[in-house]
């Protein structure tokens, strides 16, 4: 017989960060599949029924436990996993703490079974709200099973707050699936009331375990990230930046195979994309950063979801760099190239019969357009700026979509939409500049429905918030509603509550400088995005000559406020080159 | 299936249901089904959310039915003469329209294509001069929030009670509440929220109809109007409506009286210079005067003083421009009445007579 487990001392006990761990049936399916994992298992069975409320139960193939260490195992602070306070920092398993299993035993009917594969015979072990009622023998294949029943059934309290049975299975699904992504060498069976809901079968690759697992769309779409040097290792895949979701959720960050939640990878991320990206959409990206124990504190939160980095500059540093390379095998820039078929050529009016846009780094997929073909040719008109900008002729429009224009020894394509927007959105800000700020009051106050984390950033930033107009009034501690919104959003739709939520993400991002910033650019962004050129309009020759215009005279006319492209570039050398000229 | 009829009267069904008709969902949803029974031609349109259909009675020569492109047909039968025409179906789906000289073919689709449409009980809820109804509905629709993320708002609710019939619009920053009396109503209470679009329709239909009454019937998801031979079937919006009661103020500090022409003259006037943006203009109540103000950095500033009957305090408030014309235009007694209390609070405008039963909440700006 082999034994394992020690209890911590006091001492060490508490350096590390006591907590409520179990909240809900998804900790627990959490907890008792990290033990299992960290005990080495290939195969791991996962059975629910009524969500969790009634029975959780987890069966692994793992090394398991000596009789001894089973009964050790329920006492708080009992772990194998580490000893001596220098342990901490070099932290190699999901588990460190000692404290899920006396946690789950203290709150439920608990019966753990396990056998070491070199012991002939297993233990069983049944648990009443924490108190051992039966110790046993018995017949058990290698490995461990843990039956939790009846969860919270000693705090009424706690049992009150569970929701209803889907809700509780998609948290446990959320969970499962994290560490299922992590693990395509394992091999997990999920049932619910019975019946099979999942069945991940071990896999060979990561890439393999994504698209079985996270989104079978994303095949084609993905781009392998890959770094190392001697302070850290980064692997993973993104996707290319045409495919993205509406949501964070297909955004999973591993340190050391433990998924956590980093702002520093979020940002890098949010700036590795940049402007490639609609603001709103989120690409699909899942990383694993492999990094020396002793340069991650993972014992932050009770739950171990955060983590912080000793040098966060350094990661943030080597993240930036293998993000960038993904995505920049090729140039990122837009660019225009023209379809090989040569044949028909020469006839002004043809050339933009196909236009392929190509500004998807390391990814063949092409946009094409056509040209409309009613579309006229706008008569060629001259402008010339005074000071600022040498002549530029508009030649027409495609699809009722594109401007193209001839400019500075080779002509731009423009996006209408995209264009009109950027100019919207540099009159609003100049208009917030110029004068008090007006606010719209509401007859029915909205009310936020923020995480803890966002209050207190809300709270931070009331007043700034209020000096644009937004007039939010607390009514209790975590109780907040908009009174009142710029009035400057009258004309357009938008829903007020999401563009507080928006700002507060930015704000979150890198709550530092650059608040008021954050907050015009926000609001004149959504305003500017219910302007009145729509998509596939053909407006009048008059309308397109004050767009160009103004869009020229733009601080930044390369990006639309939500961060596309306006405009690309082809040059007369390109054009050269195409046409053999060269 | 046979059809000889006069080319207005056909005209006018069509119009009747053309606005339902919808080219950018489902293509069969840009037809019109013409059906030819022995009872009439039922001409109906759909977009799925909004049915109607209409009969005419003695027009059908042989029963059959097809769908046909409504806007191509009400565009042919605009463009004819006035003069009787005759509508055939061929056995290959073809409609053929003549009309004196003319010819026309219309490739049609089988009416099996074309949704149902939605079947309705017969029991009525009430009765109401169609006169009456269109009132309250213009009184109320210009305040039904265009914003889709708040999908019960994006139509009327229609309260009926034992002898009363109340509409209410709001959009969030305003709110409008117009009511009257119902002579005969079934016994239960009626509490619906009507999408915009049914009203629309509804609206156009009566005001091409000669005076009438309109009959109302609500299932539970869905009400019918019933306007001579034509009949709108309409979902309901569902989910609650805001407590529009709560927001009008019970007490109020102060009512201004204004003439009602004068007030909409000096406020479109001031607003020439308001920011078009914001649309924000301030009053200023000093003693026995009222000062309308608007402001642009952009372009200037306009003001312009009134002579009112006010004792109260010296006060500055800010409305939406628009907001008070559009209920302005509503308003049509020859005073209004302008009630507020704090400059933050909800201002409330309505006629001045005591008889008429319709009010308008307005939320304030801070300017
Ligand atoms: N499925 C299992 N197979 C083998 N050993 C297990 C299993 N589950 C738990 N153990 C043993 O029981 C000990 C206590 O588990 P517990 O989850 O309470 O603490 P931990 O994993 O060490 O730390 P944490 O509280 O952070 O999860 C573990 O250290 C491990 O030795
Ligand atoms: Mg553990
Ligand atoms: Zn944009």
């Amino acid at each position: 017989m082999n034994n394992r487990i020690r209890l911590l001392s006091e001492q060490m006990a508490n350096l590390i960060a006591a907590g409520e761990v179990i909240e809900r049936p998804a900790s627990v399916v959490k907890e008792l599949l990290e033990n299992a994992l960290d005990a080495g298992a290939k195969n791991i069975q996962i059975k629910i029924e009524k969500g969790g409320r009634q029975l959780i139960s987890v069966k692994d193939d793992g090394i398991g436990m000596s009789a001894d260490d089973a009964l050790l195992c329920l006492e708080r602070h009992a772990t194998s996993k580490i000893s001596a306070p220098d342990d901490l920092d070099k932290i190699g398993t999901l588990g460190f703490r000692g404290e899920a299993i006396p946690s789950i035993a203290a709150v439920s009917r608990m019966k753990l079974t396990t056998r070491q594969k070199n012991n002939l015979n297993g233990t069983e072990i049944s648990i009443e709200g924490g108190k051992i009622k039966q110790v046993k023998e018995a017949g058990f294949p290698p490995g461990t099973k843990i039956d939790v029943r009846n969860l919270f059934y000693n705090t009424p309290a706690r049992r009150k707050f569970l929701k209803s049975e889907e809700n509780e299975l998609y948290h446990i699904s959320a969970h499962l699936e994290r560490l299922v992504i992590a693990y395509p060498e394992v091999s997990f069976n999920f049932q619910h009331n019975e019946r099979q809901i999942k069945l991940y079968p071990i896999v060979e690759s990561l890439r393999t375990r994504i698209i079985t697992a996270l989104d079978s769309n994303a095949e084609d779409y993905l781009l392998p990230v890959e770094y190392q040097d001697e302070y850290c290792k980064i692997r993973g895949y993104i996707s290319t930046p045409d495919y993205t979701k509406n949501n964070k959720q297909y955004q999973l960050t591993y340190v050391n195979h433990r998924w956590v939640k980093n702002n520093t990878l979020d940002f890098s991320l949010y700036k590795a994309y940049g402007s490639f990206v609609e603001k709103g959409k989120y690409p699909l990206a899942v990383l694993f950063i492999d990094i020396p124990a002793g340069e991650v504190d993972v014992n932050v939160h009770p739950t171990k979801r955060e983590i912080r980095f000793r040098k966060e500059f350094e990661v943030k540093k080597r993240l930036l760099l293998a993000l960038n390379n993904a995505l920049s095998k090729k140039e990122v820039i837009p660019q225009v190239v023209f379809e090989n078929d040569s044949n028909k050529t020469a006839n002004r009016q043809n050339i933009f019969t196909q236009v392929k846009v190509d500004y998807q780094p390391g990814h063949h997929k092409y946009v094409t357009y056509k040209i409309n073909e009613d579309a006229e040719v706008f008569k060629i008109t001259s402008l010339k700026d005074q000071n600022k900008h040498e002549a530029y002729r508009i030649l027409g429009q495609v699809a009722n979509l594109y401007l193209i224009v001839e400019y500075d020894n080779g002509f731009y394509i423009i996006d209408q939409h995209a264009a009109h927007e950027r100019v919207q959105y540099e009159k609003i800000m100049s208009e917030f500049e110029k004068g008090p700020v007006e606010s719209q009051h509401l007859m029915y106050p909205s009310p936020l429905d923020l995480p803890t984390s966002k209050l207190e950033l809300l709270k931070a930033y009331l007043e700034k918030l209020e000096n644009f107009g937004f007039v939010i009034e607390i009514i209790g501690p975590d109780s907040f509603f908009i009174k009142a919104i710029p009035a400057i959003l009258n004309e357009s739709s938008e829903n007020p509550r999401q563009l507080v939520y928006d700002i507060l993400d930015e704000l979150a991002l890198n709550s530092e400088s650059n608040a008021e910033k954050k907050i015009v650019s926000n609001i004149a962004a959504s305003i500017a995005c219910h302007s009145d050129i729509k998509e596939s309009d053909k407006p009048p020759q008059i309308v397109i000559e004050s767009i160009i215009s103004a869009l020229f005279s733009c601080q930044n006319p390369f990006v639309c406020p939500h961060g596309r492209p306006t405009l690309i570039r082809l040059t007369l050398a390109e054009l050269a080159k195409k046409f053999k000229r060269k | 299936m046979k059809i000889v009829c006069q080319r207005s009267l056909i005209l006018k069904a069509i119009n009747d249901v053309l606005g339902v008709t919808n080219k950018d969902t489902l293509p069969i949803l840009s037809n019109i089904l013409l059906d030819g029974r022995a009872s009439g031609l039922e001409l109906v349109g759909t977009d799925l959310e909004v049915g109607i259909k209409t009969v005419l009675p003695d027009v059908v020569k042989e029963i059959g039915a097809i769908t046909v492109s409504a806007r191509k047909l009400s565009d042919i039968i605009r463009e004819l003469p006035e003069a009787e025409l005759q509508i055939v179906l061929d056995d290959n789906n073809n409609v053929i329209i003549s009309c004196q000289n003319a010819q026309f073919c219309l490739n049609g689709i089988r009416k099996e294509e074309f949704p149902l449409f939605p079947e309705f009980s017969e029991a009525e809820s009430f009765e109401i001069s169609s006169e009456i109804l269109t009132d309250i509905i213009k009184k109320t629709i210009f305040a039904v929030s265009k914003e889709e993320s708040r999908y019960t708002l994006n139509g009327v609710l229609l309260n009926a009670t034992a002898g009363s019939l109340t509409l209410v619009a709001t959009d969030g920053h305003r709110l409008a509440v117009a009511g009257t009396t119902l002579e005969k109503v079934s016994s239960d209470d009626i509490s619906i929220i009507i999408p915009i679009k049914a009203l629309n329709e509804l609206s156009k239909i009566l005001s091409v109809e000669e005076k009438s009454s309109v009959r109302l019937m609500v299932e539970e998801t869905q009400v019918i109007f019933k306007v001579g031979s034509t009949i709108i079937v309409s979902r309901l919006i569902e989910g609650p409506f805001p407590d529009y009661d709560r927001v009008i103020p019970k007490e109020v500090n102060q009512k201004i009286t204004l003439s009602r022409d004068e007030l909409t003259h000096v406020i479109r006037r001031v607003s020439l210079l308001a920011n078009q943006k914001t649309c924000s203009i301030k009053f200023i109540l000093k003693h026995d005067e009222m000062e309308i103000v608007a402001k642009n950095p952009e372009a200037g500033e306009a003001k312009e003083l009134l002579k009112i009957n006010y004792q109260g305090d010296f006060i500055k408030l800010g409305y939406n421009y628009r907001y008070l014309l559009d209920v302005l235009k509503c308003i049509k007694s020859e005073n209004i009445i302008f009630e507020i209390t704090q400059p933050l609070n909800p201002a409330v405008v309505r006629p001045e007579s005591e008889i008429e039963n319709y009010l308008y909440v307005i939320m304030p700006m801070k300017v």
